[in-house]
């Protein structure tokens, strides 16, 4: 394995996690929006 | 099935646990119903204290069956003094334990149900409570079979200290039996559509799942000590066997605990539960319980050679099994990286929320309201789950020089629940939700936003100086 597989596995598992953390985010954020607080 | 007791030990071992670990729970939630008054919480708690006085038993029947058994076949696993003293202590705590069910269910039927209660009767049961317990502690039934708990041969830098099994076995008996009790009092929060004990039930599952990180932890320590050196009669095959089912029912429990988390921080813009997230939690739950029931049998068959039954095949492969599979995949660079670099991420998303938190209580941040912070946990709630799985699986890369051989890796876990139920403080606190732009926060809030962002720093230092101590 060299340095831009495992640069590539980084980029892939990071995005992967941060965008489902932020998915998360933002479909909560604006499911409680609609209660004014 | 397992949960079919075939002997008088496996009876007792499954009985046992609810008077004296169930005693901690209902205890737990009594105090939780005194100090907010709730009417509901204390009449559940009475009449779980009546039915842990009948469940003294079998607990008792069980206990005689199984003495008579083990002390009269010749097993020299248990020595006569420690079961004459669990017997002694135990026969003590259980006639106090039904006092204290008796005076439980005369206050419920004096008070004709509807929670009248009078505040002598209520102290004096949770008195007797207290003192139930102290002589439960005392019984010390579960070192009777686990002589690893006084190991006398101890090799420098190969042994792993016997604390650890120790801490184990007294440890999984929170996410385990405090479950039981949560979802039953979950359930009977639902049946009686009881807002209050809704909250409790889901704070309980919270707390349940935090201290599922430091038995799975514990068990792994467990692990290296009951065989680096090899103790005769303990098999790898069969420990690995119970470190799947446990591998699933951290899975678990991180499902129904988020999942309470979720819907106690939803609630909080809304006033009322949803249905279809509280039928969810249930339903996670349910599976996590039978989940955890296989992984509490398959951990009793590594110590417990008078539980097994003749027609039961227990695994003789000890490099099968998807732990072992993990550990050989996890401790490749190419996986190991990306899981680490995920977990420094979670750790900004946690202390960034923590920080956050204590600029708003301490004052610095007065001019927003507290709810506008509280938006913000959600954040630091996704990165305790994002440093759980991935700090699970770079353990899991070279457990034994983690949890044996590391000075700060024990500090570290036992930092992570103070920290994760300081963070479910601010995210239930009814005075602190009512936090007005420009109002001060109580006194004990300002405490708690120290200790969280002290508890998580620690945290981090000590991730840090893994491998350096």
């Amino acid at each position: 394995m060299n340095g831009l597989q495992v640069l590539l596995a980084v980029v892939a598992t990071n995005a992967f996690v941060l965008g489902a953390a932020f998915l998360t985010v933002y479909h909560f954020n604006k499911l409680v929006s609609r209660s004014g607080r | 099935m397992h949960l079919i007791p075939q002997s008088w030990s496996h009876l007792h071992m499954l009985v046992a646990v609810f008077p004296s670990f169930g005693l901690v729970c209902v205890l737990g939630f009594y105090l939780g119903g005194l100090f907010t008054d709730n009417k509901g919480i204390k009449r559940t708690c009475l009449v779980l204290l009546g039915l842990l006085a009948v469940l003294s038993i079998p607990t008792y029947l069980s206990g005689s069956g199984s003495m008579a058994v083990l002390s009269g076949d010749g097993d020299r696993r248990i020595a006569g003094a420690p079961m004459s003293a669990h017997y002694s202590w135990g026969i003590a705590a259980l006639v106090a334990l039904v006092i204290t069910g008796v005076v439980a269910v005369v206050e419920l039927w004096r008070s004709g149900g509807i929670g009248g209660f009078s505040n002598n009767m209520v102290r004096l049961v949770l008195g007797l409570s207290v003192v139930a317990l102290a002589l439960m502690i005392m019984t010390d039934g579960w070192e009777l079979m686990h002589r690893e708990l006084r190991s006398e041969v101890i090799i420098p830098d190969v042994s792993t200290p016997p604390a650890w099994p120790h801490v184990h076995m007294i440890l999984n008996h929170v996410p385990t039996v405090g479950f039981v009790f949560a979802l039953a009092f979950y359930i009977v929060a639902l049946v009686m559509d009881n807002d209050g004990m809704k909250r409790g039930g889901l704070i309980l599952f919270i707390i349940c799942s935090i201290a599922g990180v430091p038995t799975y932890v514990t068990g792994t320590a467990s692990m290296w000590a009951l065989t680096q050196p090899p103790i005769p009669e303990i098999s790898k095959a069969v420990i690995n066997a119970h470190r799947d089912m446990a591998l699933w029912t951290l899975f678990g429990l991180g499902f129904t605990g988020a999942a309470s988390w979720l819907e106690l921080w939803r609630y909080r813009y809304f006033g009322r539960f949803s249905a279809a997230s509280l039928a969810l939690v249930l339903a996670f739950a349910v599976i996590t319980l039978a989940i955890m029931a296989e992984t509490g049998h398959r951990g009793g068959q590594i110590n417990h050679p008078e539980i097994r039954v003749a027609t039961e095949a227990l695994p003789t492969d000890p490099t099968s099994g998807i732990s072992m599979a993990i550990e050989s995949l996890i401790s490749s660079m190419i996986w190991f990286v990306p899981w680490q670099i995920v977990h420094f991420f979670g750790y900004c998303l946690i202390f960034g929320t923590a920080f956050a938190v204590l600029l708003r209580v301490l004052g610095l941040w007065k001019s927003v309201s507290f709810a506008a912070v509280h938006r913000l946990l959600l954040l630091g709630f996704l990165g305790v789950l994002m440093n759980v799985f991935s700090g699970m699986l770079m353990m899991l890369a070279d457990s034994y020089r983690y949890v044996v051989g590391d000075t700060a890796f024990a500090p570290k876990m036992a930092l992570i629940p103070i920290g994760a139920i300081a963070v479910l403080y601010f995210s239930v606190s009814d005075r602190l939700w009512n936090l007005k732009p420009g109002e001060d926060a109580p006194a004990a809030a300002k405490w708690m936003a120290v200790v969280v962002l002290l508890v998580w720093a620690g945290v981090i230092a000590c991730g840090r100086l893994l491998n350096y101590l």
